[in-house]
């Protein structure tokens, strides 16, 4: 039982003989429990201890002020008592923050989590490398104004041989192993008989690139009897061998780099006169030599020439008013110079740990 | 072909260094595809002494030599011309010498390793002295062999279709020395006076060409007296440094002057030709035709063949003895005990000694690989009288004179190209000094008049490939060197026409699907007989068209889906240890008879018409999903996952609502499967695979799968979407709990409620399904529907009455009890 338990019961008879010094001593030992509150259960009891609306030990003094004889004696127990238990309150509401902000602590001490941890990794799939490489080829011409078309993949020998300047007992048939599905039906060997097909469905002028599907009854070690080819095409008044090597340079230094430069070699295509390989800088030395450039520091990427007028006539465009340049090249070659891939085997094998690099 | 440095040096000087010849030929169009220089690796060896092995009975010596190493070398040798303090040639092991099939090892002998050997000139290839090692006049030990010898170099060389005149050493000198300048010396081919006979080669021998478009040039020389040896020391070696063996005098003459010239030639033994002719009198009848039906020759491998009727042969009188331009027959052949020789130099047309060689022959020989790419006809009294001359110098035999020539179907000349001033550069694109393109042009052979800036060039006979201007311009690109063309890109002011392309419809499908979590893959567009059996996918039902040529049986037929190919891949995987892999891929398949209209761009002739018509080629979007667990909701997780993302797929890129009608589907399983219908067209086919195909293709685990047809459903121009403003006013949502018939469908109930809910209706989903326990053998489900208006806040009195509908519809149409 606390000391002032008598007092509380007494008010009245207490209320005129109190001292002052015994109600500092009060306000002392509240602000000391206060402090002392070790949860906000503790200090809700301390709260009501003193200044609970019917009987707290300061509230119930400050009723009973009325009843001091002594005006200024009243005056006097009613200041301290005031001044009482706004230091209480205070203290009462400074300590409930307090342990409040203590709970909230040991709260997030309980739900930290560990950042370390490597996250889940995110279930997105991945694009084909022959996908992503097209990607890059066809944004790449995009910006020069060509249109990606296509074409159909079984094609007659008129539109992938006849028509491109290769007609039957051709030598440069050779060059190009061909599956057939009867005498007048094959998987096409390349996408230039789309250059046909495009001339007569559009005219001139006009800028195109072909991705798609090529088929070669080759299989090695680098060879496979599927591939993938871009054509490009583009036609016009005035065209001439020097805005190819220009577009060409303009692709090769997008595709693998700012530094590389491009080297014109003559070369042989039954479709194009003049005809010529394309080799870039090898993007592994710089040009110096090295094991992927064989030494030559120059890479091989595709074959090219100015569209021969033979091939213009067949489709439809006249060779005297118009000139025209094209090229070829397999998205295979481009995707394993550009990604770094060393044998292009795996490419058809669709083993996810090779996709999803 | 397999060019030797040495030879090539027969007929220019090209002293530059090799690395500059090769890089002339390059740069001028003829890619160099290795260099194999004689000996390289061997060093300049001194050496210090020599010790008599005892045991040794011919005199076998140790040989310690300095070759440039911080050790001396020890070795055997049986060389007798050496001495200590000499400078001599070793061959580490490793080297390759000329002619020799294996690199140089280390034998051991007397119980010693001896590594390589020091080298003869023979095996050096530098002569004949094979007595004793070459000694050297100058060298410091370990230096290359090469810097102090002439050794040869081979070049493989590439040569492109359109140019057989490069298949031969005088081809190849000609592009060099025109490349750097310097003057071509062609071999004489003209056969000595002294050497010949007086006979003239008419009385022995009668040509008869019965077809001259096929053969429009015969040529024969006969050769008596003829003693057939080996040939002598420096032409084997030059036809082993050319990649042939040599064989005897007459036939090593012909392979020599065909890969100095160019023109292959054939010798038949006159004798044994005479006794092959049936009736045969005393002057040999050559008869070229093409061959009858039935006809067959054995050739000199002794490989029987059947001759087809284009084919061109030789005949012994009515009798075929070589597959002209081909392959010479067995028993006209020369053999050790010929005596005369009749001696063969024609031209055949291209096309059809290509067809005959492809047909007949797994490889081409030297002769049809010539002959396929269209050999010039002024090139076979060069090369008979080549031949002829050699055979008399090396003293084999007497030439008749003269020689039977057939020549009735002489090619047409190649008339002179006009090149008008300024068309050069309109090429190119870089300006063209005509009097520096006449320069080049004439280097190469060509004959060139110059008028001012225009050009009136005519090829030579072996330049039958060029004909018009743009060819010209090649002849000059290549000669001045692409380096100086400037690099430009096309533009001209025109009329805005067409508009910014939209991305493919395959790249915007791509997109959803990788973002769904699914790699992509791409497969072969031919599979197997079995496969494509096994599982029709979308193509269900469809023959597969199947190759003539196929590389092999896995991959005989075109597809007709890409599930097969897909199993494929999830079969790798698997191998692998890879189980829960999900794949895609976007591609054409095949399927005959279906094309509706001819492709876009057909010529305008109709030519087409009387053609089989192409293949209908739909482009298929395929799905696999594998899981491993083999549990039946697992891989019902699966179906669903591809189910979303076909919906998804659908709704944004085609603004179509996918629904699936179940179905029974070859290579599904049953109650587990259906079609893929979208605006109110099937469109493609999802379920589980059949435990069969499973089987069939060796996977493990279960596998989800779907296909359907992208083209026609996915538009070519993007949908543009509509944005709304979002509904203001409130809702009013109520569920709706019934059971059902066990076999109930939740898309009928669907359907059902949307028709009975009218246009109050926002959307109906189904909350849950129960099945078993206290239902029985009936199922229940929970709907919850939402009602809305746009324009006022719906009162939920109207919403309750629409509830009540929907529930009256499904109890009469579905059999439902509602819950309460």
């Amino acid at each position: 039982v606390s000391p002032d338990a008598s007092a509380t019961g007494g008010t009245v008879a207490s209320a005129g003989g109190e001292h002052l010094d015994d109600l500092h001593t009060l306000g002392s030992r509240a602000l000391d429990e206060v402090a002392a509150a070790a949860d906000l259960g503790a200090l809700e009891e301390v709260r009501n201890r003193y200044l609970g609306r019917g009987d707290g030990l300061i509230s119930a003094r400050l009723r009973g002020i009325g009843q001091i004889p002594d005006e200024a004696a009243r005056r006097q127990v009613g200041k301290t008592l005031g001044e009482l238990r706004s230091r209480v309150d205070d203290a009462l509401e400074e300590r409930r923050r307090d342990l409040e902000r203590a709970a909230e602590a040991a709260r997030m001490g309980a739900e930290a989590i560990d950042l370390t941890r490597p996250a889940p990794p995110l279930r997105r799939g991945h694009l084909h490398p022959v996908t992503r490489c097209a990607r890059e080829i066809r944004r790449i011409f995009g910006h020069l104004g060509y249109t990606a078309v296509g074409g159909p993949e079984v094609e007659y020998d008129r539109y992938n041989f006849e028509l491109v300047n290769m007609p039957p007992g051709h030598p440069s048939r050779d060059v190009q192993e061909t599956f057939w599905i009867d005498d007048a039906r094959l998987l096409r060997t390349h996408t230039t008989p789309v250059q046909i097909r495009s001339m007569l469905e559009m005219g001139a002028p006009l800028r195109i690139i072909v991705p798609g599907k090529t088929f070669r009854r080759d299989y090695d070690a680098t060879h496979f009897p599927m591939f993938h080819q871009v054509e490009g095409l583009c036609v016009d008044e005035g065209i001439a061998l020097s805005d190819l090597k220009g577009t060409l340079e303009y692709f090769a230094r997008s595709m693998f780099g700012p530094d590389r430069a491009i080297r014109l070699r003559p070369h042989h295509f039954a479709y194009t006169e003049p005809s010529l390989e394309v080799d870039v800088s090898c993007m592994v030395c710089g040009g110096s030599g090295c094991a992927t450039c064989r030494q030559s520091g120059w890479i091989e990427i595709l074959g090219s020439g100015m569209v021969h007028p033979n091939v213009l006539r067949n489709g439809g465009v006249d060779p005297d008013r118009y000139s025209g340049f094209a090229f070829g090249m397999g998205i295979e070659r481009i995707a394993q110079l550009a990604y770094g891939i060393e044998d292009g085997r795996p490419l058809f094998e669709n083993d996810v740990r090779f996709i999803r690099q | 072909v397999r060019i030797s440095l040495r030879w090539l040096r027969d007929y220019a000087a090209l002293d530059a260094p090799l690395s500059t010849l090769v890089q002339a030929l390059v740069d001028t169009g003829t890619e160099v595809d290795d260099v194999h220089r004689d000996a390289e690796g061997a060093v300049v060896a001194r050496v210090l002494a020599l010790t008599p092995v005892p045991k040794s009975k011919r005199g076998v010596r140790i040989a310690d030599i300095d070759a440039g190493g911080a050790e001396p070398v020890r070795l055997l040798t049986g060389a007798p011309n050496v001495g200590a303090g000499d400078l001599v040639v070793w061959a580490p092991p490793g080297t390759r010498l000329p002619g020799w099939d294996q690199p140089v090892g280390t034998r051991v002998m007397f119980g010693m390793a001896s590594p390589g050997f020091l080298c003869s000139a023979v095996e050096l290839g530098l002569g004949d002295d094979a007595d004793g090692l070459l000694l050297l006049e100058r060298g410091l030990p370990g230096q290359p062999a090469g810097e102090v010898l002439d050794l040869d170099a081979v070049l493989e060389v590439e040569v492109t279709p359109n140019r057989p005149d490069c298949l031969c050493h005088v081809g190849i000198a000609r592009e060099l020395s025109a490349a750097l300048g310097e003057p071509l010396n062609e071999p004489p081919a003209v056969v000595p006076e002294a050497l010949s006979s007086v006979s003239p080669a008419g009385s022995r021998v009668g040509v008869r060409v019965e077809d001259p478009q096929g053969c429009p040039r015969f040529m024969a020389r006969i050769i008596e007296d003829v003693a057939i040896g080996p040939s002598p020391e420096w032409m084997q070696r030059r036809l082993r440094a050319a990649g042939l063996n040599p064989i005897n005098t007459v036939v090593d003459v012909t392979n020599f002057v065909m890969l100095e010239l160019g023109q292959p030639l054939h010798a038949f033994d006159l004798d044994r030709f005479r006794q092959a002719t049936p009736g045969g009198g005393a002057a040999a009848q050559v008869v070229v035709r093409r061959a009858r039906a039935g006809e067959r020759i054995v050739d000199l491998g002794g490989r029987e063949h059947q001759l087809q009727e284009h084919d061109l042969v030789v005949c012994a009188g009515t009798r075929p003895v070589s597959v002209a331009g081909v392959i010479g027959g067995d028993d006209t052949g020369v053999v050790p005990g010929t005596r005369t020789v009749l001696l063969e130099a024609a031209t055949w047309d291209g096309p059809s000694i290509r067809a005959t060689s492809r047909r007949i022959l797994a490889k081409p020989t030297d002769a049809s690989m010539r002959f396929s790419r269209g050999l010039s006809d002024t090139l076979p009294p060069a090369a008979i009288d080549r031949a002829a001359a050699l055979i008399a110098e090396l003293g084999a035999g007497r030439v008749l004179r003269g020689a039977v020539d057939e020549h009735r179907g002489a090619l047409p000349p190649i008339p002179p190209i006009v090149v008008p001033d300024g068309r050069l550069e309109e090429i190119l694109g870089c300006p063209v000094d005509p009097s520096e393109a006449a320069t080049a042009l004439a280097r190469l052979g060509f004959s060139v008049e110059q008028e001012g800036g225009r050009l009136r060039v005519a090829p030579p006979h072996f330049r039958r490939d060029v004909r018009i201007p743009v060819d010209v311009a090649e002849e000059v690109g290549r000669s001045l060197g692409y380096a100086r063309v400037p690099s430009t890109l096309p533009g001209r002011r025109r009329p805005v026409g067409e508009l910014a392309p939209h991305p493919p419809v395959e790249e915007r499908v791509r997109d959803v699907l990788v973002g769904a979590g699914l790699d992509e893959a791409i497969t072969y567009s031919f599979i197997s007989p079995a496969a494509a059996a096994r599982l029709g996918g979308a193509g269900e039902r469809r023959s597969p068209i199947p190759l003539r040529n196929p590389l092999k049986e896995e991959w005989s037929v075109m597809r007709t889906s890409l599930l097969p190919g897909l199993c494929g891949a999830l079969e790798l995987n698997l191998n692998q240890g890879l189980g829960d892999v999900s794949l895609f891929e976007i591609g054409r398949a095949y399927w005959e008879g279906e094309r509706t209209a001819p492709p876009p761009g057909s010529t305008p002739d109709g030519a087409d018409a009387a053609l089989p018509p192409l293949p209908e080629e739909p482009l298929l979007l395929g799905l696999v999903s594998q899981s491993g667990d083999g549990r039946a909701d697992t891989v019902a997780g699966r179906i669903r996952h591809l189910q979303s993302v076909l919906a998804f797929a659908g709704h944004d890129l085609a603004g179509v609502d996918m629904t699936i009608e179940p179905d029974e589907i070859p290579g599904l399983r049953p109650g587990r499967s259906g079609r893929i219908v979208a605006g109110g067209r099937r469109v493609g086919v999802i379920g589980e695979l059949d435990p069969d195909v499973l089987e069939g293709f060796e996977l493990r685990g279960r596998v989800a799968a779907a296909e359907l047809r992208l083209d026609g459903l996915v538009p070519e121009v993007p949908r543009t979407p509509h944005f709304r403003q979002p509904p203001r006013h409130p809702a009013v949502v109520l569920d709706l709990s019934v059971t059902v018939p066990a076999e109930a469908r939740v898309g009928s109930a669907l359907e059902i409620a949307t028709e009975a809910a009218g246009s109050l209706l926002e959307t109906v989903e189904v909350l849950d399904e129960y099945r078993g326990g206290a239902t029985g053998a009936r199922k229940s489900w929970t709907f919850r529907l939402t009602f809305r208006v746009p324009d006022r806040t719906l009162n939920r009195n109207e919403a309750q009455a629409r509830h009540e509908a929907v529930a009256a519809a499904l109890e009469t149409r579905l059999g439902a009890e509602v819950r309460r």
